[in-house]
């Protein structure tokens, strides 16, 4: 846990006025509210802490307890003391507070100086009609998407159990309704955002529903034609037809072999297979000569 | 469609009417009316806090607020596009 100088957070000298306190906050948190940084996690972290320069700076008695006692927040005794005064005003505080922050967003030094976050309500205003909607990230592997299942997941203490639908893409956000945060009567239950993170853990490059698959073909194979057996995303072997003549990089596709298209059930996208043809090396003297003498034919 | 009356939003969100009045005025919020009373949808409440946030909090003004609001959803369309071209990406990768 390390001191944490709010002065420097908010960029003003140990000396600065309630009103050049509140110019700098105001300056700093317009830049980086996360209302106005969607999905900038820096921006968030970076906010967080101003608003926390903000909470102790901005207020006489916690400012003049900061001063005193900052830097030596290692004594107990007046850790215990300051908890003590946090009790007495907790609830009568009126600060400029983003509302979405509970204690979990302020750090170790301050939870230890001030015992906790503090209300972050201003004035009444932030009676909560609809509650706060939650979000949520779930990683998964590519070939858990293959079939629509079921998955109990963890959100706030509270278990849940959603259907993941079959081929969801990489970053897509699902709604889940009423399962944010909970309010009372008459108000309306926040929603639940849960962002899907699908890891590519195979061999195939995804995009959208289609798979694309490189495979190596030996030289011979691709002159003379032959057979070719490969397995699809699902484990399943399918064995292809290699035309004779095949050229480096042809592809082919095979249609409905890719991933689920996203809700139309019975619906796959297509597998495209790259042939890449390899060239024998380590020739022995017969197989040179064997090749000069084609050479000579053409 | 699920919609709640101005009234009662401002009065749960202890705001003045004005402020929704304002934003309509701004194309920010679309007001129904609902006989007579002015209602608003309830899938807006999230975008209405957040402007609530911005003026209140930020002291920005409503031209500030248009202003903000094509940005952030400008913002959210290019993060959409991006996700969308890295997942792209990855094929050449």
């Amino acid at each position: 846990m390390e001191y944490i100088d709010y002065y420097k957070v908010l960029g003003v000298k140990k000396d600065a006025s309630e009103k050049e306190i509140k110019r700098a906050y105001r300056k700093l948190a317009r830049k980086y509210h996360p209302d106005v940084n969607p999905g900038n996690k820096e921006a968030e972290k970076k906010f967080v802490q101003i608003n926390e320069a903000n909470e102790v700076l901005s207020n006489p008695e916690n400012r003049k307890k900061y001063d005193k006692y900052g830097k030596d927040w290692m004594h107990a005794e007046e850790f215990e003391k300051a908890k003590q005064q946090r009790r007495q005003y907790s609830g009568r505080q009126g600060g400029q507070t983003y509302s979405s922050f509970s204690e979990e967003d302020f750090s170790d030094f301050f939870s230890s100086m001030f015992g906790g976050g503090f209300s972050g309500q201003t004035g009444g205003r932030r009676a909560r009609f609809k509650g706060r909607d939650y979000n949520a990230e779930l990683q998964l592997q590519l070939t858990d998407i293959l079939k629509t299942h079921k998955q109990t997941i963890t959100v706030n203490n509270k278990k849940i159990r959603i259907t993941i639908p079959a081929g969801v893409r990489d970053g897509q956000v699902i709604k889940i309704k009423n399962h944010g945060e909970q309010v009372g009567e008459g108000g309306i239950n926040g929603d639940l955002y849960i962002k899907f993170n699908i890891v590519n853990n195979t061999a195939f490059k995804r995009d959208g529903s289609n798979l694309y698959l490189t495979v190596d073909l030996d030289l011979y194979k691709a002159v003379l034609g032959g057979d070719l057996v490969i397995n699809t995303i699902d484990g399943k072997k399918v064995k292809l037809k290699i035309k004779p003549e095949t050229q480096n990089n042809t592809k082919v596709k095979l249609r409905g072999k890719g991933l689920p298209v996203y809700k139309k059930e019975g619906q796959n996208g297509d597998l495209i297979i790259t042939y890449s043809i390899k060239i024998p090396t380590n020739l022995s003297p017969k197989e040179k000569e064997l090749f000069t003498e084609l050479s000579k034919l053409r | 469609m699920k919609t709640i009356s101005v009234s009662k939003f401002c009065v749960n969100y202890d705001i003045p009417q004005q402020f929704i009045d304002s934003l309509s005025k701004y194309d920010l919020v679309e007001i129904i009316e609902v006989e007579t009373t002015k209602h608003i949808h309830i899938d807006d409440i999230n975008r209405i806090e957040r402007l609530m946030r911005i003026h209140f909090d930020l002291d920005v003004n409503f031209e500030g607020l248009d202003i903000i609001n094509n940005l952030i959803e400008q913002i959210n369309t290019l993060q959409d596009e991006v996700s969308r071209l890295k997942s792209r990406l990855e094929l050449y990768e």
